[in-house]
């Protein structure tokens, strides 16, 4: 096979990986270019040509896959800089964006911030009000025609949209998921009158029930819709006039791609995929040893990202909140808080409390160490005065870091007030942002009814193996994975996807389901993601579907994503539906929660199409000496918790281990972008794919 | 017992994610929507002796009930039934500890190697607990004897298991048996994981460490609190609050005092209880002042209630709407009497936070005040028996702020997390369709920032031949209970409307959906706000909610707000000339701003006709008034000479600071309807209340504004420490 370029533009690092046609990996990264993310993914292609020694053109000729993700949908939302957006819905409804089922005060907010209401605000609306057009027309839950669309009112609303200079119109008229003539009708006469505006339907888009949900979809889609069609078809024919061959693939943050043509027309599922490549990655890298269950661990910057892999299986996530709007999509479920090597430690004015998070000192003007200007002490800082860090050569020299003002700064601002002495304070920084993690992944995982010792914890971002040996632990998982490429983890997850389609839509049944129903059901969304598929070139042995219903019991809220049996549906197969239901539930709700009285139904029926491309292969390498001592470089004081006191501590080369090399901790292994830290009584070894294994007792 | 910060941030964090992971349970397992959706439920830790020191930011007076429940145990049980390692005990009596008969509450002690350690609790409001009435108001009740059945606590669960007997005892009465009995399995898996993770972290830190933890996370807290309660000037703030229920109208007093590093909540002179059903007992009275201090003061740090409690003070009188005296009936306590608590601690907390410089940002004009409160029973368009309360009413105004306006739709002070269902959830769960659902024009109290305006729906009876029974139980109909701040108007009151016999099942078939009342034909009826009515399949049922109130005069505020609130539908151009003196053009897309100009000076100048009580002449010409106190933006004690005065911001002395300022001002009393189009426009009990504004005689600024019984006295709304 020819070879793979994956790119994920983040929002300071453009990261690439490139696997060669032999299987071979490399990695580089580019600053990224808010402006036009182009330049920088341009910037990272020449980086990897040169290190290759060869030019960008026939770098690109010879790839079989160029895929790459973007933040640039997640910047525009969350900065409100995309198009001019109309929304059409029906007459009566025109709040609904606004009042956003109250809740959209607080949707996406921790805690913290909920209490202090005098702040909330509901969302920034990307819609005005004035733009926002109801239409006489109106359906009912069984999909009647209660009052047909009316064509000349809906004619006058669209002239005024494009009057007032929209150039997208997002179309959400009430139940038509169930019944989309409407909203058929109006895209129709948009179109006979302005065939350039760019149309978003919500029956399309998001066929689910929901009205909140579904039009803030919807609408999101449309205001993401023309800028970043200009912007991916624009990238697109700078690659296609550097050499390369063939369409460019999207990230999509289903944790799979699609064609550019397809992003452009719903970009909002392009939402949230560089982390979504993360939780691919490991789902990739975890198959080849043989990991069902993964918890994944990003630690950043400014935040913490988890992920959870089940069965094999992604979790999607129910209701994902973007910029205060929280959406219909099928977006892999990723829950952050503010706690990443940026946050800051700080004490609480009164009770002189220590605190950490969540407020970041982010990239500028980042940890005190960095000697940028920052002034408070962070949790960088605390693992640069606990030794943790090489003073001298941190992250491979690319970073200079000063020592004394770190501990000057944890001295003056944390230790001297709460009477300790540096050390204990930066020790005590680092003990509370590893319990605020262990929280958040215990919550992930015991929340969710699920045991954290059947999982291993896949530990990746820039300071993750710092504070992994730390967090893991307390969770109780069963080991740790450190990929190799653990800084450039979402690249390398994105060049080991899947295409993926998902097609789902609400219509409510209730037990026992009609068989005829639901094969028509599933026929028509199955034939949907084939067509899709197809496009985007996909043979048809080469794809997976997989159905699934969303199912509750009459009368309460939880629905249970239960699993459908493929091929034709029998009476048998749609009584197992009912009885894989009630297991799902126990499962996730525990044992007599069930509710059998009440009646079962199904509501979101779902189909995913996975289209499989051509992989990179990963080179197993074979297990050598447990002797790791020509990756031993030094030795240096460390401070540890357990110990309460400083350690010399051994020092490895990460890139001199091999294999099969064990080694004990106390430990540091440094590499060029990360710091693993092995703490005492912990054992670390590499495995056939050059993973750290962290383990203990 | 020394800990270190580190171990107490650690083990404190740690209390936080066990709360949390306790109220995820009840959402997990419960299957009722009001909890699952409406969030009305709350959990809480508390200390082996029964003080709440972790609560979740759901409805939070649930926290005061179980301070309640498990102080009552402790003082009843330790003998007989005992309290044993493995027991539960169940209550919904407002006289123990619950706020109504419909929230029920489930403790649990934590045992730590056989040694009581802690207390976990939730409370969850149950859609039906029996009694007479459907739901959760017996209409017509005179007292506790005629509505859902109070239960003092009960051993339902008894070491390890539900006791068999008493569910079915306790599920048999209910009329949603099957979700009342789920909601029990979801109280006791959210005990149960408290309970287990309180015990896991004795095992890891030592059990005197983690109880040293919850003793210190309650000083932290009280700590906190007097720290802030020492920046805020001394003085008292007063309000006079009303419940509208079943032509009586039972006046609500408070008085509130800070003094140094202590509140004090008077209720006294609050009208004696009600033969019905709105009292609250004094856990619920307790509740209301809780909620609204969390929420005004509380914004800074996790809800520790018993910290802040500590500092708090509360005088009321025993047989009084708001410190009930068994057997006066209590169903109805949490959307009446309790919320009156809410609203008068809100407003009277707003004035103190304005009257300092340090914390004024930190106060909102109150928040919408009761909800339209109304419960559906009947047979659904599947042939089955439904019964179900819609809970669009939540989403009444936020109060105005000092620096913005207050949230459109915002929800209500007592549960910032709640939320509405979609109106298509609804529509397929119930035989209803609606015509709209949106925001209301015109309910936003005007100020300079304006309140959040209130939700409006309407609705038909949709694939059935009728819903039979429609409960309406609503106050705050004959006047509007959130007052404005600083001259800030009211928001709107609610209203409820019928439309028998109409025309609207033509008008549909004629491909016509009607937009407001007004368009469509039919007999007009305003039900009484406490009925038991139907909807039949030609009647149409609408109504408005309630409003936040504003905050500053409204003609302080900034044109360009106005217009772009007209422009957004929230306000009239009729209201934008008669309250702000914004004159719109005729497009209404922009204002004309030489006669808005013009016009606003001539309200100014009608204000300075109304009439005064009484008159300072004091010659400020050749005097330096010195500055003793804020009051507020407009308002400023100062010393002339040796005694103190109350100036107003363009330097006109208004009176002398030891009398009722507002005697001294220009005031206009007039009928409630000049507040605006939405103030009771059916003068529905007739015209009991007026509206009064008091302003400066020379700048006519609005220094207040407020709804008032015809012929009560004016409130001395603030009194500083002489």
């Amino acid at each position: 096979m020819a070879g793979i370029i994956a790119i994920d533009c983040g929002g300071t690092f453009t990261d690439l990986v490139y696997v060669s046609s032999e299987g071979r990996i490399y990695t580089t990264k580019a600053h990224s270019t808010p402006s036009d993310f182009s330049e920088g993914t341009l910037n990272a292609i020449g980086n990897m040509a040169a290190m290759l020694k060869i030019s960008p053109e026939s770098l690109l000729d010879k790839l079989s896959l160029f895929a790459f993700s973007s933040t640039v949908s997640t910047n525009m939302l969350l900065t409100r800089t995309g198009a001019r957006t109309g929304l059409i819905t029906t007459r009566g409804f025109e709040d609904t964006l606004f009042i956003g089922r109250i809740f959209q005060k607080i949707a996406g907010l921790k805690e913290q911030e909920v209490i202090n209401m005098t702040l909330l605000d509901k969302a920034e609306p990307i819609i005005p009000r004035v733009l926002v057009k109801g239409v006489t027309e109106r359906i009912d839950y069984k999909g009647e025609v209660i009052v047909p669309l009316n064509i000349e009112e809906t004619r006058v609303a669209v002239t005024e949209l494009v009057q007032a200079g929209v150039e997208s119109i997002a179309v959400s008229t009430l139940w038509s998921f169930i019944n989309p003539e409407n909203e058929l009708k109006i895209r129709q006469l948009i179109r006979s009158m302005y065939p350039d505006i760019f149309i978003s339907l919500s029956s399309d888009l998001a066929p689910v029930i929901g009205e909140y949900e579904r039009t803030a979809t919807t609408a999101v889609n449309a205001f993401l819709g023309p800028v970043n069609s200009r912007g991916f078809t624009a990238l697109s024919k700078k690659l296609q006039s550097s050499g390369l061959r063939g369409e460019p693939m999207m990230m999509q943050g289903a944790g799979g791609y699609a064609t550019v043509a397809q992003a452009c027309e719903k970009p909002v599922l392009t939402l949230s995929s560089g982390p979504a490549g993360g939780i691919v990655a490991a789902r990739t890298i975890g198959g080849l040893s043989g990991y069902d269950d993964i918890i994944t661990a990003d630690v950043g910057g400014t935040s913490f990202d988890v992920g959870l892999i089940i069965n094999g299986q992604v979790e999607f996530a129910t209701r994902p909140v973007f910029g205060k709007y929280s959406l219909c999509l099928p977006l892999l479920d990723i829950t952050s808080i503010g706690a990443g090597g940026g946050s800051i430690a700080w004490l609480e004015p009164v009770t002189k409390r220590l605190k950490v998070g969540p407020q970041s000192a982010g990239a500028d003007p980042g940890p005190v160490c960095y000697e940028k200007g920052g002034t408070e002490p962070t949790v960088t800082d605390a693992d640069l005065v606990l030794g943790r860090y090489n003073r001298d050569n941190f992250l491979g020299g690319e970073v200079k870091i000063n020592y004394d003002l770190a501990l000057k700064a944890i001295q003056q601002k944390i230790a001297a007030p709460l009477k300790m002495s540096p050390i204990e304070a930066a020790m005590g920084i680092v003990d509370i942002v590893d319990s605020n993690m262990a929280s958040l992944v215990r919550k992930i995982t015991v929340g969710g009814g699920h045991d954290p010792q059947k999982f291993v914890l896949f530990s990746f971002g820039g300071a993750g193996p710092s504070h992994v040996c730390s967090f893991a632990p307390a969770v109780g998982v069963k080991h740790v994975v450190i990929p190799p490429q653990a800084s450039v983890f979402s690249a390398l997850g994105i060049a080991t996807s899947d295409v993926i389609n998902i097609r789902e839509i609400s219509d409510p049944l209730a037990y026992p389901f009609s068989v005829q129903k639901l094969n028509d059901i599933f026929e028509r969304l199955e034939n949907e993601v084939l067509g899709e598929l197809k496009e985007v070139g996909i043979a048809r042995d080469n794809i997976v579907l997989t159905r699934s219903v969303d199912m509750k019991y009459k009368g309460q809220v939880h629905e249970v994503r239960t699993v459908v049996p493929p091929g034709k549906i029998s009476d048998q197969t749609a009584e197992s539906m009912a009885v894989n239901f009630e297991e799902a539930y126990e499962q996730k709700y525990g044992k007599g929660t069930t509710y059998k009285g009440a009646g079962i139904q199904a509501l979101t029926w779902r189909v995913v199409g996975q289209g499989h491309t051509l992989k990179p292969t990963f080179k197993k390498l074979p297990m050598g000496s447990k002797d790791a001592s020509r990756a031993l470089v030094g030795t240096r004081e460390v401070y540890f918790s357990e110990t309460r006191g400083e350690t010399r501590t051994d020092i490895y080369e990460r890139d001199r281990l091999l294999p099969g090399n064990t080694l004990s901790g106390p430990a540091i292994v440094e590499s060029r972008d990360t710091t693993i830290v092995v703490h005492p009584a912990q054992r670390a070894h590499i495995d056939e794919y050059l993973n750290v294994i962290l383990r203990w007792d | 017992m020394d800990i270190s910060p580190i171990t107490f941030e650690i083990i404190n964090n740690a209390m936080v994610a066990i709360n949390d992971e306790a109220a995820a349970t009840v959402r997990f397992v419960s299957g009722s929507p009001v909890a699952t959706d409406v969030f009305d439920y709350n959990t809480g830790l508390l200390t082996a002796e029964g003080d709440v020191f972790a609560t979740g930011i759901y409805i939070s007076i649930h926290a005061i009930s179980l301070e309640y429940i498990v102080k009552d145990v402790l003082r009843e049980y330790v003998e007989n039934p005992g309290i044993g390692e493995d027991d539960m005990f169940l209550c919904n009596d407002p006289y123990v500890g619950a706020q109504h008969q419909n929230d029920v509450a489930l403790i649990a002690p934590v045992h730590y190697q056989g040694r009581l350690i802690a207390w976990t609790g939730v409370a969850i409001h149950q859609l039906d607990v029996g009694g007479p009435g459907k739901g959760q108001v017996s209409i017509g009740a005179t007292s506790i004897y005629e509505e859902a059945p109070p239960v003092p606590p009960l051993k339902i669960f008894e070491a390890g298991r539900i006791r068999k007997d008493i569910e079915r005892e306790y599920l048999r009465r209910s009329r949603t048996p099957e979700i009342v009995g789920l909601d029990l399995r979801a109280m006791v898996a959210s005990n149960n994981v408290s309970k287990k993770r309180i015990c896991q972290l004795a095992e890891s830190y030592g059990v005197d460490t983690v109880i040293n933890v919850m003793k210190q996370t309650i000083d932290f807290s009280d700590k906190t609190f007097r720290s802030k309660l020492k920046d805020i000037p001394d003085g008292t703030w007063r309000n006079i609050g009303y419940l509208d229920y079943s032509d009586a109208i039972y006046p609500c007093h408070l008085a509130l005092t800070k003094d140094g590093e202590k509140l004090i909540f008077d209720f006294r002179g609050t009208a004696t209880q009600a033969p019905g059903v709105i009292n609250c007992t004094r856990v619920g009275l307790q509740a209301g002042v809780l909620c609204a201090v969390l929420a005004y003061l509380c914004y800074d740090a996790p809800w520790c209630p018993a910290g802040v409690m500590k500092n708090i003070e509360i005088i009321s009188e025993n047989g009084t709407v708001f410190d009930a005296r068994w057997p006066a009936g209590t169903s109805k306590a949490t959307t009446a009497a309790n919320w009156e608590v809410i609203d008068l601690s809100a407003m009277c907390l707003a004035n103190m936070l304005n009257a300092s410089e340090k914390y004024r940002s930190q106060l909102m004009a109150p928040w919408k005040s009761f909800s339209i409160t109304e419960d559906l029973f009947g047979t659904d368009q599947r042939g089955q028996n439904f019964g179900t309360f819609l809970s669009d009413f939540m989403a009444g105004g936020g109060g105005a702020r000092n620096f913005k306006d207050g949230i459109d739709t915002g929800g209500f002070l007592g549960s910032i997390s709640c939320a509405i269902a979609n109106a298509e959830i609804n529509e397929f769960y119930y035989p209803i369709m609606y015509l709209f659902r949106r925001q209301a024009k015109d309910t936003g109290g005007p100020g300079q920032f304006r309140g959040g305006v209130a939700i409006e729906t309407m609705y038909i009876a949709h694939d059935v031949p009728e819903i039979p029974f429609k409960i309406i139980h609503v106050l705050g109909v004959e006047q509007s209970q959130p007052g404005g701040i600083q001259g800030g108007y009211p928001g709107s009151t609610n209203q409820v409307m019928l439309k028998r016999d109409s025309d609207i099942c033509s008008q549909l078939a004629r491909g016509t959906l009607p937009g407001e009342m007004g368009d469509i034909n039919g007999r007009l009826e305003i039900p009484a706000p406490i009925t038991m009515t139907n909807l039949k399949r030609d009647d149409i049922y609408s109504a408005i909610g309630s409003g936040g109130a504003g905050f500053g005069d409204p003609l302080e505020r900034e044109p360009s707000s106005v217009v772009s609130d007209v422009i957004n539908n929230l306000v009239s151009p009729e209201q934008a000339k008669e309250t702000f003196g914004v004159i719109m053009a005729p497009d209404n897309k922009s204002f004309r701003p030489p006669e808005t100009s013009e016009h606003r000076e001539h309200l100014r100048a009608e204000r300075r006709k109304w009439k005064r009580n009484k008159d300072i002449s004091i010659d400020t010409r050749n005097i330096n008034p010195v500055f003793v106190q804020r009051v507020n933006d407009y308002l400023t004690v100062v010393q002339i000479g040796s005694e103190h005065f109350i100036l107003c911001r363009c330097g006109y002395v208004v009176s002398p600071a030891s009398d009722n300022y507002k005697e001294y001002t220009c005031m206009d009393e007039s009928p409630l309807q000049q507040a605006g189009p939405n103030l009771n426009p059916y003068k529905v009990g007739g015209d009991k209340f007026v509206f009064r504004r008091y302003c400066c005689p020379k700048c006519s600024l609005l220094f207040e504004s407020e709804i008032a019984l015809r012929g009560s006295p004016v409130v001395r709304s603030f009194q500083t420490k002489p």
